[in-house]
């Protein structure tokens, strides 16, 4: 072995950490569960003494009371010592065990690395993919001063190593990590036991399980939504294909806040629309015709409804002219005999 | 004999229990983990992956840990 062995040192300086922390703990009820058992003994002496008085002078209901009362009180010392831990249960890892955790990581991880330095121990996980989102690989970093704090999940430190952040979030880069911190939810007693009794593999591996384990229920963000955007209007996360690019702001809007121009069939944020004539909602170009013509078209105030499924080409954006080729088309379609288009008559823009 | 049993699902406790002299893996399993799937855990024995007939030893050091496990 060699003298700076950084596993042996990683080792000694855990053992340090673990013994201090567990002889803080326990300097004042070193056994768990001793004080309970203690006083329920006493219990026992007392009903005892009671009962031998009791019997001494002739009191038979009382001897009686007492007696069944001594029998409670010796099965609370049998339950109040069940309670109490098995001394085989191990307290302080040695430090031959902790060293054999720490030797054994490079079975389970692909790249391990001890630095003395920094007080670290870094694992590199497989790479991630999760619901057809990848994630990359992760640096599970545990700080080793962490642990003299406490002995959880806190102590590691989780950095994507090809960050893929969710778009809406970008301290987020996986579900169940926000600004390098996992919320380790199941895993989280685990691996403090783990760690408590210097079973740094076990933490290590837990962490990676939950590291390739997505809960839709209590994520950050959901797989759903990761390259989401938000509505330019009403905040809504979005898929990005469920997005609508208004023409003439060219920000991205969610089907609730997009609405189209009859007149040319352009997608339009109700920021940029105006009203018509006619109370109607028109795109500013369209409105600068309607001003100037005879023939005022009409347009719809109606909300984009449901979006149509596109099957065979997929655009970052929909525009209502791909939907409604050109003017001439629109034209075409049903009129109120005045040559205005009715609201029926236009399709919503499409999302791809 | 005895053996070290780590389980790393639910609360992650460590304890030293008794097993049958030529006792397996699986019979360990089947008997701790009664229903569930050995496909869904990572099962080691000191600290390296075990077959299912591997057969333990006294002071064996067995941990069964969730492939999945949620984080919150």
């Amino acid at each position: 072995m060699k003298k700076k062995d950084p596993a042996l040192w990683a080792a000694c300086r855990l053992h340090r950490i673990l013994s201090h922390v567990h002889r803080r703990t326990h300097a004042a009820d070193p056994i768990p569960g001793l004080s309970a058992l203690l006083e329920e003994q006493r219990a026992v002496k007392r009903s005892w003494g009671m009962y031998r008085k009791a019997q001494s002078r002739g009191w038979t209901h009382c001897t009686q009371v007492l007696l069944e009362r001594l029998l409670s009180d010796i099965e609370s010392v049998h339950a109040a010592s069940r309670r109490a831990p098995s001394p085989e249960i191990p307290g302080i890892p040695i430090i031959a065990d902790i060293f054999a955790e720490i030797t054994h990581l490079p079975d389970e991880f692909a790249q391990v690395e001890i630095l003395p330095k920094e007080k670290r121990i870094d694992v590199i996980t497989d790479e991630i993919t999760l619901e057809e989102v990848y994630l990359g690989r992760f640096s599970i970093q545990l700080h080793l001063d962490s642990l003299w704090r406490q002995r959880d999940a806190t102590a590691f430190v989780i950095l994507a190593q090809d960050p893929n952040s969710s778009s809406s979030d970008s301290s987020c880069t996986h579900p169940h990590v926000r600004d390098e911190a996992i919320c380790a939810g199941d895993a989280a007693a685990p691996i403090s036991h783990a760690l408590a009794q210097g079973r740094i593999g076990d933490a290590f591996q837990l962490i990676n399980r939950v590291l390739h384990t997505y809960n839709g229920s209590s994520a950050y963000v959901d797989l759903d939504d990761w390259d989401g955007r938000s509505c330019s209007d009403c905040g809504q996360i979005t898929s990005g294909d469920d997005l609508y690019l208004c023409d003439c702001c060219e920000q991205d809007y969610c089907d609730n806040c997009i609405r189209i121009c009859n007149r040319c069939g352009e997608s339009i944020c109700l920021d940029c629309s105006e009203s018509g004539e006619d109370g109607s909602r028109l795109c500013p170009s369209c409105k600068d015709t309607e001003d100037n013509a005879t023939e005022e078209p009409a347009v719809s105030d109606e909300p984009v409804q449901e979006p149509q499924p596109q099957t065979e080409t997929t655009h970052e954006h929909s525009h209502a002219p791909d939907i409604i080729a050109d003017r001439d088309e629109l034209s075409d379609v049903t009129s109120d005999g005045e040559g205005r288009a009715t609201a029926a008559d236009v399709s919503p823009p499409q999302a791809a | 004999m005895k053996i070290l049993y780590i389980n790393n699902h639910g609360g992650g406790f460590a304890d030293h229990i008794e097993v049958e002299d030529g006792s397996t893996v699986q019979k360990l399993f089947e008997q701790k983990m009664p229903g569930a799937d050995p496909a869904d855990y990572l099962i080691r024995v000191d600290r390296l992956p075990a077959s299912a007939e591997q057969v333990l030893s006294a002071d064996s050091r067995v941990s069964v840990t969730p492939l999945k496990i949620e984080g919150a």
